[in-house]
């Protein structure tokens, strides 16, 4: 019975956001916001899997999504391929997600900070002149000779759809409901028969690698980009802010987040540059005060719906 | 059979346990008294793996089970409850006793489910499934948090101090609730606490742990006929010799 409902509402939510993502760009011709939209609710989602099923808080999230595009301008200066690059962009960052996995026996701040300075290693590894000949260091990368923006955008609505349908998974299996015990309280968890270690690591892998796919997308739209553009720790606070907007745990929480607050971002953006990080600021400010946790809560209070 | 062989663990200067020798029946109840920190509570932690003794061995029918992570132990059928009572506070009710089954090596669907209802019911708290175990009163908290460890089919269950702040007629019940557990799970279960009425209304054997080691073993009465024991509890002047 519950189940039935979960899976109506996840069937209905992935229509939803087919017929938003085709029908959208003829209402609104503004390709690059619905691409840069789909980016990064594949990166709040997969941000999700690792802060809404567990509880860590990587502030250095950045580097998932930075190591993927470089993984992808990497295999395309290279010519691996459009298809074996886009893999290399998961693949670096699944590896990356492996270099920082000792970190996971850090708990709270200590965690988010060990992982912001992490973050900044990543940053100058990459960004560094004497590894040009791999990363092309502080002169960038160009991926111009694979750039199509049609088949950026409809792989990139694919790449979402999956991690949609992975999100899903977590929310109603028993994997899920493990890790919801070990955020709950790890030590109980631990003498219940769960490994503890083990969940944990696969939560924040699978987070790792689908963080690293968004980056992939990101770097394929630009098609040219610096450190710089992509090693930004604006997109840890995106994932943060519209994650925990919408309701961390959830399926549609991360979805509704990032279309709400990244529209409103993009509009500030496109109407008043000049206050545009500060109108930005004001409301993040605004939101962790009075709407910690997020729409999620406001649903399940005056609406009576758990949000699935 | 469980035994532990000469079990130390030391906190900085302090020795919590000092060479425990003791072993526990496949079936039937026994329980654990001593004063506050004599080390019940320690014996407990380092049996289900929360605590890595310093030196000793445990072993489970023969199998050394010393350095096992505490999620293969308690696949092995050892399961515990806690003194402050410690369910999941975000899962439901039925949740709490689901995990309890589902992550202790039993894959047969069917089999988790009927154990997940027999334990709530059995514990009698099936009204309450589907609340969240963090909006429930301190009673029903010991009821999830033991109906977790019930519902993983344990061999050997370590109940922590359950009776503390109950009155007399509720000591009563839980004492039956306690022995109707055992006789209808057929396990080995073992009551720690320091409750001398609820130990009184088990009916079975008595450790008595004194700093770091069991002191003593015998019936109820003959452990409050016990000198000794009556010093460590009441103090010198009360003890007839």
């Amino acid at each position: 019975m519950k189940f039935n409902r979960n899976l109506k509402s996840f069937l209905i939510l992935l229509a939803v956001l087919i017929v938003f993502y085709a029908a959208g760009p003829q209402f609104y011709s503004n390709g690059a916001f619905f691409e840069t939209l789909a980016v990064f609710m594949i990166l709040s989602l997969s941000f999700n899997l690792i802060y809404g099923f567990t509880g860590y808080l990587p502030f250095g999230y950045a580097a998932f999504f930075a190591i993927g595009a470089y993984g992808f301008g990497i295999g395309i200066i290279r010519n691996f391929g459009l298809v074996q690059s886009i893999l290399m962009g998961g693949l670096f960052s699944l590896a990356l997600g492996l270099i920082f996995s000792p970190m996971l026996k850090l708990r709270g701040a200590y965690f988010a900070i060990a992982n912001l300075a992490a973050f900044e290693g990543v940053y100058y590894i990459i960004s560094n002149q004497s590894l040009a000949s791999i990363t092309r260091g502080p002169y960038g990368i160009s991926t111009s000779s694979v750039y199509n923006f049609q088949q950026t955008y409809w792989v990139s609505i694919g790449v979402l759809i999956f991690v949609v349908i992975l999100t899903y998974l977590f929310r109603i299996s028993n994997f899920g409901l493990a890790l919801k015990a070990i955020r709950d309280d790890p030590l109980v968890a631990s003498l219940s028969g769960i490994n503890v270690g083990l969940y944990r690591s696969i939560a924040w892998l699978t987070s790792a690698l689908f963080a690293g796919f968004s980056g992939a997308m990101f770097g394929w739209f630009l098609s040219f980009f610096y450190p710089e553009s992509v090693f930004s720790i604006n997109y840890s606070l995106f994932a943060i802010v519209f994650t925990i907007f919408g309701g961390a745990g959830t399926l549609i929480g991360p979805i509704l987040g990032t279309g709400f607050l990244y529209t409103i971002y993009y509009s500030v953006g496109l109407f008043y540059p000049l206050y545009f990080t500060l109108i930005f600021g004001v409301l993040v400010i605004l939101l962790i005060l009075f709407l910690p946790e997020g729409l999620k809560k406001i649903i399940s209070k005056y609406l009576k719906w758990e949000m699935l | 059979m469980l035994v532990t062989k000469g079990i130390w663990k030391n906190f900085g200067k302090l020795s919590a346990l000092k060479d425990v020798n003791i072993e526990f029946k496949e079936k039937g109840i026994i329980a654990i008294i001593g004063p506050n920190g004599a080390g019940k509570t320690t014996l407990v932690n380092v049996i289900t793996g929360a605590l890595r003794e310093d030196s000793g061995k445990i072993n489970l029918d023969g199998k050394e089970i010393n350095r096992l992570p505490p999620h293969a132990r308690i696949r092995m059928g050892i399961s515990r409850t806690f003194q402050i009572p410690r369910p999941f506070s975000n899962l439901t009710v039925l949740e709490n006793i689901r995990i309890g089954s589902l992550f202790s090596g039993n894959s047969n669907k069917r089999e988790i489910e009927e154990d997940t209802e027999r334990i709530m019911k059995l514990l009698g708290i099936k009204s309450i499934e589907g609340k969240q175990a963090g909006k429930l009163n301190t009673e029903e908290r010991r009821l999830v948090d033991l109906g977790r460890a019930l519902a993983s089919r344990p061999k050997y269950i370590f109940i922590d101090e359950m009776g503390a702040g109950l009155a007399e007629g509720e000591v009563i019940s839980l004492s039956k609730l306690i022995k109707k557990i055992q006789i209808e799970e057929e396990m080995s279960l073992i009551y720690v606490g320091h409750v001398m009425k609820l130990v009184k209304e088990l009916e079975s054997p008595v450790a008595v742990f004194s700093e770091g080691s069991p002191i003593f073993q015998g019936s109820f009465e003959e452990v409050i006929s016990n000198d000794e024991i009556i010093k460590l509890y009441l103090g010198d002047r009360y003890a007839k010799n």
